[in-house]
């Protein structure tokens, strides 16, 4: 018995179609959350210590950008194959949530 | 009882093909279940409830449920919250009873006899409370906490930021409140530890930044660094989970980090292979008859998993979903395996009885909002 296969999904609720989210979805929530510290630091806390440009640089060279931030040490590999426009709306995101806990 | 749009239309559906007099009720038609399974949903600060094959409720106003997880113990719930909850709840009466907030981020914890310990990314502590989340004891450790383990009367966690091992024992083992002190701290252990399993006195470690496990015996504290053969370390997009569940009678499975591979030892630690899997593992988990092992992945291959014959150690089949799975789970009771479809809202259940892996089939499937974490309450053993 396959129960429900072919019916069609019910709509979801509360899907944010910002372009910044679904990339946030597709390359870092395995590491960071908006809001609470997780593998990566939250996005609340990088967007209350850092500028919009600093975090592109991160995003796209983090191991020359820890190094200038004065980091110990980086996990974070690079995400510079983001187009500039994809990069924009990344940083956005994250700015968003500057000051929020 | 709450019965899904897509179960009922199913319901109103096989009453039309087997000529039905009167409306069937579910329980009629589903098979039974001893699991009672207990999703997270993981936007909606809840837990789903599948009883007896149904989605029959939720347990509501649990936090943040980003990474939460949920353990057993006895007849006790317990679950962890991104925000740094932890919450007692009556899996029976399916009923929220207690929180306590011990940080501002929990990433892991386990369940004594006696005590509950949380291991915390921020506060940098592991919180011991009692069974009914009275505060007991505040460790501080200066670092990320992961990996969080029990052994006879020894807490084991290892360090994030400080690539360290810490042993700590309950000196008050006899007693009924338990207070632990460092027993044993190793050093420069690896770097980036960022989860462990346990076998018996074998505590196995992880390390994101370092290619190899570390496996300390915690019967004579001896410490030895087993090398990964790592090919070149790929983008990571999610942080792989180690598990017991990948503890096999003859082997240890562990998803490298950044490659595509599982790679197996037996339990000297000796590489036994390295099994080339389609994308970079996050979870391996292990069938409770230790035959099959799922393996799931992160970034483009979120929506694919595989299935390792665990005796003949090849990739046997290859299942695709319609989204990104975040979590799967054996049943332990039923030839059923439960998979999470995140961004399709949907838990579905492949029939496993078939010996031969390519016969298994979707039997199931529950519309649950955002599931992630999946696990199962047994019924009958409680």
């Amino acid at each position: 018995m396959i129960v429900a296969g072919a019916l069609a999904m019910l709509p979801v609720a509360g899907v944010c179609a910002d372009d910044g989210e679904k990339l946030f979805k597709k390359y870092c929530w395995g590491c960071h959350h908006q809001t609470a510290e997780a593998f990566g630091p939250s996005f609340s806390t990088i967007a209350s210590k850092r500028t919009k440009e600093e975090i592109v640089a991160q995003i796209v060279d983090p191991k020359s950008t820890s190094k200038v931030f004065g980091y110990k040490r980086s996990s974070m590999p690079s995400f510079s194959d983001l187009d500039p426009e994809e990069l924009d709306a990344l940083a956005d995101y994250i700015m968003k949530f500057k000051d929020k806990r | 009882m709450r019965i899904t749009k897509t179960l009922a239309l199913t319901i109103l559906s096989a009453m039309v093909l087997i000529g039905a007099e009167r409306p069937k009720d579910p329980s009629e038609i589903l098979p039974k279940s001893d699991d009672k399974i207990f999703v997270v949903e993981r936007e909606n600060s809840a837990l789903a409830v599948i009883d007896n094959n149904m989605f029959t409720n939720e347990i509501k106003g649990l936090h943040n449920f980003n990474h939460a997880v949920v353990k057993f113990r006895d007849n006790d719930g317990y679950v962890i919250t991104r925000d740094g909850y932890v919450i007692k709840f009556d899996p029976i009466k399916e009923k929220k009873l207690k929180e306590y907030k011990t940080s501002k981020s929990a990433i892991g914890f386990i369940v004594g006899d006696n005590y509950v310990a949380v291991a915390n990314y921020d506060n940098k502590t592991v919180e011991i409370l009692d069974r009914d989340l009275n505060h007991i004891q505040t460790i501080k450790t200066g670092s990320r906490n992961v990996g969080i383990k029990e052994y006879r009367d020894y807490l084991v966690f290892a360090c994030m930021d400080s690539d360290e091992i810490w042993v700590m024992q309950d000196e008050h083992s006899d007693g009924k409140k338990p207070w632990f002190v460092l027993y044993k701290k190793i050093e420069k252990a690896g770097e980036v530890p960022f989860d462990a399993m346990i076998d018996k006195n074998l505590y196995v470690v992880g390390f994101f930044n370092s290619k190899n496990v570390g496996v300390l015996d915690l019967d004579t504290m001896k410490y030895k660094r087993v090398p990964l053969k790592m090919g070149k370390k790929e983008r990571i997009l999610k942080v792989p989970h180690f598990g017991f569940w990948s503890i096999s009678g003859d082997y240890f499975f562990i998803p490298a980090v950044g490659n595509k591979k599982v790679f197996v030892f037996d339990h000297d630690f000796r590489l036994v292979k390295s099994i080339d899997v389609e994308g970079n593992p996050v979870f391996t988990a292990l069938s409770p008859d230790k035959k099959w092992l799922a393996v799931t992945f992160s970034g483009e291959k979120f929506p694919v998993v595989q299935i390792v014959d665990a005796k003949k150690l090849e990739v046997v089949r290859r299942l695709e979903f319609p989204g990104m799975i975040l979590h799967v789970r054996w049943s332990p009771n039923h030839p059923y395996l439960y998979f999470s479809v995140n961004d399709k809202d949907m838990v579905q259940a492949y029939r496993v009885s078939d010996p031969d892996p390519k016969k298994w089939w979707l039997n199931l499937e529950w519309q649950i909002p955002r599931p992630s974490g999946i696990f199962v309450f047994n019924k009958k053993s409680h």
